[in-house]
């Protein structure tokens, strides 16, 4: 298990213990304070190591499905401390950025963005490839396969970026929303289509997932999926086969009443009490 | 964002930290809570 996980909350980055969640350290965003009409947030990305991270802080406005997009690097010390954010040479054009990932080696970024401006049209995606010493980008453009986006990337070794290739069951709609395979990119080309990469499609679509991840190594996909009814919503952690999109194993259940009749608790399951 | 998110995964998928409601990491299994930001119930932004 990594020694740490980060944190971020406001505008401040967190490191905690992954053992017990004390804080080992933090580091304050050097970005201005958001406001109601524009609201920053931010979400970190992990790498291979444990130790190194890539915060992406967004900046909403008024209108829906755009934000200012700015990337830090952070390198967390083997005793948990953080270091500074450094600035990542990055223009998202106003597009989110949906997941990160650094290479195995550091020097190369992956960058998965969905395209969902305007509102109710067919969401598509893309992925970019930055070479982080220059800044150098290669752009992979989903712009012909409407309906369709990359989920966040992830390294197979410093050569191949894999992404889960997300469908919308509706237009304009992401979440939920079913996974139809693995899209892998050569790191190395110039860039091209992201349609035209390769994909291994999975005999069935899964569907009415919220989110994946696909695990290091790239044998398994860590996804979640939330369903409410009765007055019950259960939220589900499942690995699914990264080659045929079957479900492996459920790694967690976790159930919570909701509504006039129910009853202020939540209560947890393993999958022999209540996932049959 | 959700409260239903995978957050982070090491390990070859065996260690996953996730938000299912609460918080907390998912370790060969077992469920521990963490901490995060305040109140437990917002959506949590993790990795590792």
């Amino acid at each position: 298990m990594p020694g740490y996980y980060v944190v971020v909350a406001g505008r401040e980055v967190v490191v905690r213990a992954s053992g017990d969640g004390r804080v080992t350290g933090s580091v304050a965003i050097p970005v201005p304070a958001g406001t109601p009409l524009s609201e920053v947030g931010g979400k970190p990305f992990g790498s291979a190591d444990g130790r190194h991270f890539v915060v992406v802080v967004s900046r909403g406005g008024d209108l829906p499905g755009v934000a200012d997009v700015t990337l830090f690097r952070l390198t967390v010390s083997p005793g948990g401390q953080p270091g500074g954010l450094a600035l990542l040479d990055f223009d998202s054009r106003g597009e989110p950025v949906a997941g990160a990932a650094l290479s195995p080696d550091g020097k190369m970024l992956a960058l998965s963005l969905v395209h969902e401006f305007p509102p109710g049209s067919p969401v598509y995606g893309s992925v970019e490839v930055i070479t982080v010493a220059s800044g150098a980008t290669r752009t992979w453009s989903g712009q012909s396969a409407p309906g369709y986006w990359p989920g966040i990337p992830s390294w197979a070794g410093d050569g191949t970026v894999s992404v889960p290739w997300w469908r919308s069951p509706s237009p304009g709609t992401t979440i939920p929303a079913e996974i139809t395979g693995i899209r892998q990119l050569d790191a190395a080309a110039l860039g091209g289509s992201l349609a035209a990469a390769r994909l291994v499609a999975f005999p069935a679509s899964v569907p009415g997932l919220q989110s994946a991840m696909i695990a290091p190594g790239g044998g398994e996909i860590i996804a979640s999926s939330c369903h409410a009814a009765n007055h019950t919503a259960t939220a589900r952690v499942i690995e699914l086969s990264a080659t045929k999109g079957r479900q492996v194993r459920v790694l967690r259940t976790q159930t919570a009443r909701f509504g006039n009749d129910a009853a202020r608790r939540t209560r947890s399951c393993r999958r022999a009490k209540c996932c049959r | 964002m959700s409260t239903c998110q995978v957050l982070s995964v090491a390990g070859n998928g065996d260690q996953v930290l996730v938000q299912a409601f609460a918080f907390g990491r998912i370790d060969n299994g077992d469920f521990t809570p963490l901490l995060g930001t305040t109140p437990r119930v917002l959506p949590v932004s993790a990795a590792w």
